[in-house]
């Protein structure tokens, strides 16, 4: 079995069908974590933009209504909504433009390594410099990201669907927000779950594919 | 548990299929593949971890070592099998959700 391995690798070792696919397998990558990095801006600004939607919303409630007294109680529910929605969408946003920062830094080191790496026969192995990012680690990175982004999503989609019934009944005055931020969330949440839609069928194909190498080498 | 136990081996053997590949393209014009001792280095594996991994995978049928002079010395250099460079190309394929 394993000389018929050798000898297949070596007569098939055409050199260029070795170099479009390791420079094919690069561009994909790094167009793949472009996208995803678009990807992760929009949805680290869409919370953001919702956040500075609640903040003016109560900065504005503030400073220009004055509450009548048999209103207090519908005010002060509605400053403790939009200060616990505003809290939450804040964890959220952080929690995305961390990985956001981090990832980046991670893909610039991996753009100067993979100009400034290049490894030659007759170096010394301990000149040699060690990686510490690469295309499979980048993308397992993403992956570890967003098992962890879909569980807070689920929580978020709870949030949303409340700020969403709580937005059918508040102040007349507030309306015309309202309407800016129930069109908005459902817009996000659509975004979103078209997002994780995919990513679900990619992390059972995922799966199949580490169970299935993982049996192959008999680890 | 379970998947991180997956997922672990397999982002060392993507790791190490990647550093090849990668290494066969660089090198397409020279000596193919590369040197145990690099490869160990590079991805920055403790030995013992990837002696494990390179046995493990040659034996799957993922990569070939060879025995090559270098100078008066001995050197194993590995390349990949189609096996491998098929294996390379699904995860990527899984990863980047298009067609290769």
């Amino acid at each position: 079995m394993s000389e018929q391995i050798k000898n297949n690798a070596i007569h098939s070792d055409k050199s260029e069908d070795k170099t479009s696919l390791s420079s094919k397998i690069e561009k994909l990558g790094l167009n793949y974590i472009n996208k995803k990095k678009s990807y992760l801006f929009i949805s680290t600004l869409f919370p953001i933009c919702l956040l500075i939607i609640n903040v003016s919303t109560i900065t504005y409630l503030f400073i220009l209504f004055g509450v009548e007294e048999e209103e207090v109680w519908k005010f002060m529910h509605y400053i403790f909504t939009k200060s616990f929605d505003s809290l939450f969408i804040l964890f959220f946003s952080i929690f995305q433009l961390i990985f956001l920062i981090s990832w980046r830094k991670k893909i610039k080191e991996f753009n100067v390594q993979r100009e400034s790496h290049s490894l030659q026969l007759s170096e010394d192995p301990t000149e040699i410099p060690e990686r510490t990012t690469s295309l499979p680690r980048l993308f397992y990175n993403l992956v570890a990201y967003m098992e962890k982004h879909r569980i807070i999503f689920i929580v978020f989609n709870f949030v949303a669907f409340y700020i969403l019934f709580f937005n059918f009944w508040t102040f007349p005055l507030f309306e015309w927000l309202n309407i800016f931020s129930t069109l908005f969330i459902i817009f996000y949440l659509g975004f979103q779950w078209f997002h994780f839609f995919k990513w679900n069928k990619k992390f059972s194909r995922l799966r199949t594919f580490e169970k299935k190498v993982y049996k192959e080498l008999d680890l | 548990m379970g998947t991180t136990k997956y997922r672990t081996s397999n982002l060392i053997i993507q790791d190490i299929l990647d550093v090849i590949i990668q290494m066969e393209n660089k090198n397409a014009n020279l000596k193919k593949g590369i040197i145990k001792s690099h490869l160990i280095r590079y991805t920055a594996l403790k030995t013992a971890t990837a002696e494990k991994y390179l046995q493990k995978m040659e034996k799957a049928g993922y990569i070939i070592s060879q025995e090559q002079a270098w100078g008066e010395r001995k050197i194993i250099v590995y390349i990949t099998t189609p096996i491998g460079r098929e294996r390379y190309k699904w995860f990527v394929k899984i990863n980047t959700e298009m067609k290769l």
